[in-house]
């Protein structure tokens, strides 16, 4: 709240001596005076409603974020303590160990298995067979080295690559 | 409006209510576009930056934690004043922009002259001092709050404003002692 006249005065006397805190006293107060009888323009009503129609579009998009937000830190909570309930409730059986045993020579014992070893066994025969292959294509190539070597000495003793 | 009933409607707009809102605009829309107004001189800027001003209140209000009212929406519209300032323009163009798009218009009223004449004297003042002119004239500061708000001696506020006060007389063709 601005200063009453007298407390104006009381604050610039400690700034300057009686008289010219008197002097700036009253050069404030006529400005004052100057301002308050020039009154600047009103907004128009018009701007005022654009306005008021701006406030009410941003308050309603920061509810719909908020509520946004609620529901979806409601549906994580949700999630965590559904998913916790779950957990709890369907532990996983873990058989004895007699029982385990007699599973893993189930499994093994399974004649339905004997096929599928023996498809094992045929498709790593194909791998190492192929790999043996691999072995005498390289030997027979081997004069390949030798016609790289010579293309290699072309390019450094000749300039047909500089066009 | 009474301090309380003030109090009462900040806390209905910290609550994000619509109405609240409007009632705040009713009270302080007048004085805020007359703030950026006298600043700007421009009727247009004064609009966007009042819609500026109601608009990011909504995010600020939460932030307003007692006091002067007045002091502290008065100073977020100085700054951002400041930042149309900075954004815009750079402050010495604006001020011959300002003086160059108020043309005297004879056919107006004596007042209007006036106007028109107050408007071009606070264009040539330094934005500085126009902006302590205004904030003491719209949002009621006392020197030792302008001081406070701009953490200066309340001395070199008071001699700022006394000179910028007297300028202005001198310019609007006020006899001056």
């Amino acid at each position: 709240m601005k200063e009453t006249s007298e407390q104006l005065n009381t604050l610039l006397e400690q700034f300057a001596d009686k008289q010219t805190a008197g002097q700036m006293s009253e050069d404030i107060r006529q400005a004052d005076q100057l301002l308050t009888s020039i009154p600047a323009p009103t907004v128009s009503l018009q701007t005022l409603r654009s306005i008021k129609s701006q406030v009410h579009g941003h308050l309603a998009a920061k509810l719909r974020l908020r509520t946004r937000a609620w529901l979806a830190s409601a549906a994580g909570i949700a999630l965590i303590v559904g998913g916790t309930f779950f957990v709890r409730t369907h532990q996983p059986v873990i058989p004895t160990e007699s029982v385990q045993i007699a599973l893993a020579s189930a499994i093994w014992d399974d004649d339905s298995l004997g096929p599928l070893q023996y498809q094992v066994e045929s498709i790593a025969g194909q791998v190492e067979s192929l790999n043996g292959q691999s072995e005498v294509w390289f030997e027979e190539d081997a004069g390949l080295g030798a016609e790289i070597d010579d293309l290699q000495t072309i390019a450094l003793t000749t300039d047909f690559w500089k066009g | 409006m009474d301090s309380e009933t003030l109090n009462i409607l900040i806390d209905r707009c910290k609550s994000g209510q619509a109405g609240a809102f409007d009632a705040l605009i009713d009270l302080y829309g007048n004085r805020c576009f007359g703030f950026f107004y006298r600043l700007s001189g421009n009727r247009e800027i004064a609009e966007d930056l009042l819609s500026e001003l109601f608009v990011k209140l909504i995010t600020k209000m939460g932030s307003f934690d007692g006091g002067s009212f007045d002091h502290w929406l008065f100073t977020i519209a100085g700054n951002l004043f400041k930042d149309h300032l900075r954004s815009r323009y750079r402050q010495q163009k604006l001020i011959e922009a300002r003086a160059r798009e108020i043309p005297p218009e004879p056919d107006k009223e004596r007042s209007d002259e006036r106007s028109d004449h107050l408007q071009q004297a606070l264009g040539r003042l330094d934005p500085e001092t126009s902006e302590l002119i205004m904030m003491r004239f719209y949002a009621d500061l006392s020197f030792k709050e302008l001081a406070e708000k701009r953490n200066e001696p309340i001395g070199t506020t008071l001699c700022k404003i006394h000179r910028g006060l007297k300028k202005l007389r001198e310019l609007m063709n006020v006899p001056v002692r």
